[in-house]
């Protein structure tokens, strides 16, 4: 019988094995750093940390966390565009991504081969859980460009035997019609554009997505896989599964969402440790019931080494065991949001994907909305701008008294609602920004 | 190139492409080591080219009358 895991000794190894084999690597993680990269050295040194100093869990904790500031910080300087941060010569960088610098000036990522090979055998354990097999024709909606996206998923497609059919530069309308014409199997996209494709195929060119043979979905970019309503929502608009994975530029591709689909994405541990830190103490949280920021350490990715990096993504451990007998623990409902965009607003903790698990549970509303906080004197006020579906324009009112009585039973707040005209708002071709804060730009 | 240079290249290739077919059938039911040899074969074949080598077959290097592996007409 053909085994569910893409690696069956890893995956289902004892999870005191698994540990000792994170230990191991970490420790390895931090003396190559060590030694080969001068920056590491330097945040190092100035900790008071050697690498062998790290001998137990005890003190995994005693190395300096990285992020995006200390990333950019690092990369000032020779060789140019990497660094400090590099730990091989630059004739040995194979591939060059970066991040989308959303908050600034992007950082550059290199990779060795190897560790480009590492990237896609990472992507492999995502989708050899998900059912991707060598009878799947894989189709790419994306650009390949400087952006990581789903460049590894394409590798990692092709290693498992797929046929892989890149959509490149074709525009939207056009990729639909690719799938159609070469009846693909599986694809892969951000929530936000495989709703904006679904929405293309249906109401610029007339075809039913349902209809088309894509039975295998894989997700990224932004957490709506594993929001219920927008899951659903790409589910019933596609007529297929449709599976979560987390994973960043710096990163790699960390977790992923197995066929039993348990409401949680697998850690894949045995080349990524976890760590769980409470936002405001900085404690490390091991047990399932509490959630906190993600502080994340790639194992065998050399070049340019991820050890300890403070992600801001907001997880939290499952409790409950896989059914699918994968001993890599879980993180309930995926990545639950991230620290810097988890905001107070009228004193109360408000998460954007709250707010989208209850905008896409509404049928009558279109894919898109967006969000905005604004400060009016000393009032903070929230508005929610939204499309209605020609189909419930004549039942607007009651929609927005359920939708503003949804909103608030969920994230106890008032929302000032906007309907605006279909086809207006912003469609977005890979990740989203629905969520503005212009309390910190006035 | 001297000739027992790419005897001894040759001879190294065999081994590495007999290793991968075993690797391969020994590792039946693991995917992660199954897909990864082939595409280890798959470099196996790049090699094997870089020696002027049919490649149909990679576990059998065979003699290309007039490659550099050639010992003659056969």
């Amino acid at each position: 019988m053909e085994t569910p895991y893409w690696n069956p000794y890893l995956e289902t190894l004892d999870p005191e094995a698994i540990k000792t084999i994170q230990l191991k690597k970490f420790q390895n993680m931090v003396s190559w750093a060590f030694e080969r990269s001068p920056y590491y050295r330097e945040i190092y040194q100035k900790a008071g940390l050697e690498p062998e100093d790290i001998k137990t869990w005890d003190d995994v904790s005693k190395v300096p966390k990285m992020d995006k500031a200390r990333l950019k910080e690092g990369q000032e300087g020779d060789p140019f565009p990497y660094g400090r941060l590099l730990c091989q010569p630059i004739e040995e960088v194979a591939e060059f991504r970066q991040t989308s610098g959303t908050t600034g000036k992007p950082v550059y990522q290199a990779d060795s081969w190897a560790d480009w090979e590492w990237w896609s055998e990472s992507w492999c354990y995502i989708l050899w859980s998900q059912g991707y097999r060598a009878t799947d024709r894989v189709f790419f909606p994306f650009g390949y460009n400087v952006f990581v996206a789903f460049w590894a998923g394409h590798y990692a497609a092709e290693k498992l035997g797929c046929e892989v059919v890149p959509g490149g530069v074709l525009d939207t309308a056009s990729r639909v019609l690719k799938i159609q014409e070469l009846q693909a199997t599986a694809m892969m996209g951000t929530p936000t554009y495989l709703l904006n494709m679904a929405d293309v195929a249906r109401n610029r060119l007339g075809i039913d997505p349902a209809s088309l043979p894509i039975s295998r979905i894989t997700c990224a970019g932004e957490p709506g896989a594993s929001i219920p309503a927008t899951k659903k929502r790409l589910e019933d608009a596609w007529g297929a599964k449709v599976f979560d994975h987390a994973g960043a530029t710096e990163i790699g591709a960390w977790s992923y969402e197995c066929t039993e689909q348990p409401g949680g994405l697998h850690v894949n541990e045995g080349l990524f440790l976890v760590e769980i830190e409470d936002v405001d103490t900085g404690a490390l949280i091991t047990e399932p019931g509490k959630r906190g920021k993600m502080i994340i350490t790639a194992f065998d990715r050399f070049a340019q080494p991820c050890i300890r990096f403070d992600s801001k993504d907001i997880i939290e451990w499952q409790k409950e065991p896989c059914p699918c007998g994968r001993t890599y623990r879980l993180i309930k409902g995926g990545v639950q949001g991230r620290s810097d965009d988890i905001t107070k607003v009228k004193g109360v903790l408000l998460s954007p994907s709250a707010i989208e698990e209850v905008v896409r549970g509404f049928v009558e509303l279109s894919d898109e909305y967006e969000v905005t906080v604004e400060r009016i004197g000393d009032n903070e006020k929230i508005t929610l701008k939204i499309e209605l579906l020609p189909s419930a324009e004549s039942n607007e009112k009651e929609i927005l008294a359920r939708l503003a009585n949804a909103l608030r039973l969920n994230t106890n707040l008032g929302y000032t609602i906007e309907v605006h005209p279909m086809g207006s708002l912003p469609r977005y071709e890979v990740k989203s920004r629905r969520f503005k804060d212009l309390r910190k730009i006035h | 190139m001297e000739t027992e240079k790419i005897d001894k290249i040759r001879e190294s290739m065999e081994n590495l492409s007999q290793n991968a077919d075993t690797l391969a059938i020994n590792a039946e039911g693991f995917p992660a080591i199954v897909q990864n040899t082939q595409r280890l074969k798959a470099c196996i074949r790049m090699m094997e080219m870089a020696l002027g080598q049919v490649t149909l077959t990679s576990a059998v290097l065979e003699p290309v009358p007039g490659g550099v592996n050639s010992s003659g007409p056969s």
